[in-house]
């Protein structure tokens, strides 16, 4: 009889702490045959069975929540069920009380494998980024470099052991620690597990490793000296064990760079990889500004912002014609690149004449010498 | 052919740079290795440099003005070597056999390298700043000479060597082509691996000279770089070598040492600005030296001769880009104006610092801490650097250690100092621009530190020369 009673009291508490680690209150927008009120912005959207399919346009394209009141602490792990035939980077976005503008200071990247089934990502966003705060109103994604994505499902969850575990694996894979932030900052960030570097566990580790060799080689040699000298030894092999294991993983990090790479400049000819890695649209222009403008005039790029620093990588690839490197709307130049301009100022001002035209967007000004 | 060419190309600099190395060395025998990896970087810097001078007398580089003067330079330095009695100085690794955990070991080094070359050979150049800081000057050097004003434009803030050394590529290939430009960039990593496996082997045994060099290797940072087309890995290269041949001639008197570290201390003033600072921490290195043997042990190993030559010579050589520039060395840069001025600003208002200098001070040395031990990838050296330091304390004060210790030390000092020495530059601190890239200068030695002390097991100076 005492049997049975512990028996089914195990059984009781293994029960509880299956359903501990693996149920999760959650919130989630299933978009098999339906839109759940989320909503695109300059981006064409089809609703299939499957899921929801963006088609991103030119510029920043969005898919958004409707409004949404969300205790950031409650919900902390994003999941989304997404699939994407040819791979490329998934933003996340959200707006807080706090913070009600969508920028990049809170989002989170996410690397999409190319493939044609769907596959969940998982994150807890507290351990991701800081801004998970306060009340979520409302989440966006932006696909980057995509031409289509398609969403399955999006889902809040309350933390458990499970869904940590899975996040967690994310993480440690996650694009942070694989990639260089920024272009010209050139950091390599260290691979973070559970909202922390790794290398903050394998401290702990090594700490442990040496309290513990303390304790043994003093037990075995009774002598201070030899117990210091043999558990220094010992540590200092413990490090280069873990420094292997960075290093293996870091290593991973070219193989993949280098698989991303091949699929991308295979045995293609030097222009072509020139214009791959410049950006096609961008190198076209500038190869009809080479033909178009006499070699050594100087030029000035006019573009817009959100383009970033294309300037620095035209004026490389532009050369002959010539970016002088203290250039601006004022230095001395024959013709004015115009390049998704802002406005059209330059355009209209009586010191410029349309010299060449592309398209609508992509034009050259030749400057009227007084 | 524009390939055939392309090996032509490395084989010339390695030719040139065999000469000078001979005759610095002056005919030693060396490892094989170790010829090859000093040749590469002696060579490589020569041909950048005279591009350089071709510049002052308004010389556009072509095929014949390069390849004839080059051709010239290695023969009468052949000869001189020759005469001198200098030549063929190398000699073949002894065949030994290694532990399975050092093959474990060198397959991944190998692989590394490998991955390196691949990733660096299958794109064009893709950082900014590679390009249009660097590439631009290689680009614009080969179709219109140094001496134009778009050039000197872009070589008013940098030295442009590497550059110019890219310009040579693209003169022998008879074509701007940027990915062969750029192959110089891992092959300066594969020279420095090669360098520090045998500086290395003077003192520790194969295994631990292949796990060291394959942690070297590993470095995602380093490896980058070698892929990029900065200057940050030559820079690394030039100064670290420069640094390891001082305490080869610090340590056991070795004269061809101190040339070699002569040398490359001349090459790495003149690869990114920085190597002026870099220089004067040599300085500072080698007048520690002399203090110590001519007034504390009174051995007097070094004599001032050494010194003086150790402080004149790269001056002088330096000049030619000051040409350019029209500035005077150290002192007209704008980061050791900025020095400077926080030095004399500080000596105003001491004792009391004004509390936003305090909260810089103890922001810039959170941030290095930081960044060194945790959020950035250098692995778990500097935590193995600080347990190196604690589990070998006696070790610290003797010769060997005691002066890559104070490399180390001079570094960290100057990063600092320069981190908080401007507005500019704390914001570069904040956002990670800058500290990886002036910290990579002396993670090979920081890394060789630590190998030197783990294999020391209380058995120091086995200096093998």
């Amino acid at each position: 009889m005492k049997i049975l009673k512990i028996s089914i009291f195990g059984l009781l508490l293994a029960t509880l702490f299956l359903i501990n680690i693996s149920y999760a209150d959650n919130i989630s927008w299933n978009f098999e045959n339906s839109l759940q009120l989320w909503q695109g912005s300059n981006c064409k959207i089809e609703v299939l069975e499957s899921g929801v399919k963006i088609f991103p346009q030119k510029g920043i394209s969005y898919f958004y929540s409707p409004s949404l009141f969300v205790v950031a602490d409650n919900y902390p792990i994003f999941s989304i069920k997404v699939k994407s035939p040819q791979g490329g980077e998934l933003f996340v976005l959200w707006t807080t009380s706090y913070d009600p503008k969508a920028d990049q200071r809170k989002s989170i990247k996410i690397s999409l494998k190319a493939s044609n089934r769907f596959k969940e990502h998982i994150f807890n966003m507290e351990h991701l980024n800081r801004n998970w705060e306060g009340i979520i109103n409302s989440i966006a994604i932006i696909p980057y470099n995509l031409d289509s994505v398609e969403v399955k499902e999006i889902k809040l969850s309350e933390p458990n052991l499970v869904l940590n575990f899975k996040s967690g694996i994310s993480e440690f894979f996650g694009p942070k620690g694989r990639e260089v932030t920024g272009v010209t900052i050139n950091v390599i960030s260290a691979s973070s597990l559970f909202g922390r570097p790794i290398h903050y566990y394998f401290y702990w580790f090594i700490f442990i490793f040496f309290i513990f060799c303390l304790a043994y080689f003093f037990y075995k040699t009774q002598s201070l000296s030899e117990t210091w000298k043999k558990s220094a030894k010992s540590t200092m092999i413990f490090i280069f064990c873990l420094w292997f294991f960075l290093s293996l993983n870091g290593m991973y990090n070219d193989i993949s760079n280098l698989a991303k790479d091949f699929s991308l400049y295979d045995f293609k000819a030097l222009e072509k990889k020139q214009g791959l890695s410049t950006g096609e649209e961008f190198y076209d222009y500038i190869k009809f500004c080479k033909e178009k403008i006499p070699a050594d005039s100087i030029v000035i790029l006019y573009h817009d912002d959100h383009l970033g620093p294309i300037g620095l990588k035209g004026r490389y690839y532009l050369y002959p014609l010539k970016i002088f490197k203290k250039s601006g709307p004022n230095f001395e130049h024959d013709y004015m690149l115009c390049y998704f301009p802002p406005d059209d100022k330059y355009l209209k001002s009586p010191n410029y004449q349309l010299f060449e035209t592309l398209t609508q967007d992509k034009y050259i000004l030749k400057r009227i010498k007084e | 052919m524009i390939f055939v060419m392309f090996l032509f190309a490395i084989i010339l600099i390695y030719l040139l740079g065999n000469e000078l190395i001979s005759l610095a060395l002056k005919g030693k025998k060396i490892d094989f290795f170790e010829k090859i990896g000093l040749s590469y970087g002696a060579g490589i810097f020569l041909i950048g440099y005279y591009i350089l001078l071709l510049g002052i007398f308004n010389i556009k580089p072509n095929f014949l003005n390069v390849f004839i003067p080059l051709v010239v330079l290695i023969s009468i330095l052949y000869i001189a070597n020759k005469i001198l009695n200098y030549t063929v100085s190398f000699s073949f690794p002894k065949r030994e056999t290694i532990s399975v955990l050092a093959k474990v070991f060198l397959f991944f080094l190998i692989l590394k390298i490998v991955l390196t070359f691949s990733l660096t050979i299958i794109k064009p150049e893709q950082t900014w700043d590679a390009l249009e800081r660097y590439g631009v000057i290689a680009k614009a050097a080969y179709f219109e000479g140094v001496n134009s004003g778009f050039v000197r434009d872009f070589i008013e803030r940098v030295p442009p060597v590497i550059s110019l050394a890219q310009t040579y590529i693209f003169v022998i290939v008879g074509k701007w082509h940027e990915i062969l430009g750029k192959t110089i960039f891992p092959l300066f990593y594969l020279s420095l691996l090669f360098i520090f496996y045998s500086n290395l082997r003077k003192f520790i045994p194969k295994k631990l000279g292949i796990i060291f060099t394959a942690f070297l290797a590993f470095f995602p940072f380093l490896s980058y770089h070698a892929t990029s087309g900065y200057y940050d890995l030559p820079q690394c290269f030039f100064y670290s070598i420069s640094v390891l041949y001082l305490i080869r001639y610090i340590v056991s008197k070795d004269d061809e040492a101190f040339n070699v570290s002569l040398v490359f201390t001349i090459f790495s003033i003149l690869i990114k600005r920085w190597g002026i600072y870099l220089f004067s921490l040599n300085v500072i290195l080698f007048a520690i030296a002399f203090f110590d043997s001519n007034f504390i042990k009174n051995d007097k190993r070094i004599s001032w001769k050494k010194v003086a030559l150790f402080v004149i010579i790269p001056l002088l050589f330096s000049l030619p880009w000051y040409y350019f520039i029209n500035r005077i060395p150290f002192f007209d840069l704008p980061e050791a104006r900025d020095l400077l001025k926080t030095t004399v600003e500080r000596s105003d208002t001491t004792p009391y610092l004004p509390s936003d200098s305090v909260n810089k001070i103890a922001i810039a040395f959170k941030q290095m801490y930081d960044r060194f031990f945790f959020r950035d990838t250098w692995n778990l050296l500097y935590f193995a650097l600080i347990a190196s330091i604690v589990f070998n304390f006696k070790q610290l004060f003797k010769r060997q250690y005691f002066y890559i210790f104070i490399a180390i030390l001079l570094n960290m000092a100057i990063i600092y100092l320069y981190f908080i020495s401007s507005p500019q530059a704390f914001k570069w601190l904040l956002d990670g621009t800058v500290l990886n890239r002036v910290a990579m200068y002396h993670v090979p030695l920081a890394l060789y530190f630590i190998a030197l002390l783990f294999s020391s097991e209380d058995k120091p100076g086995r200096v093998r020369s």
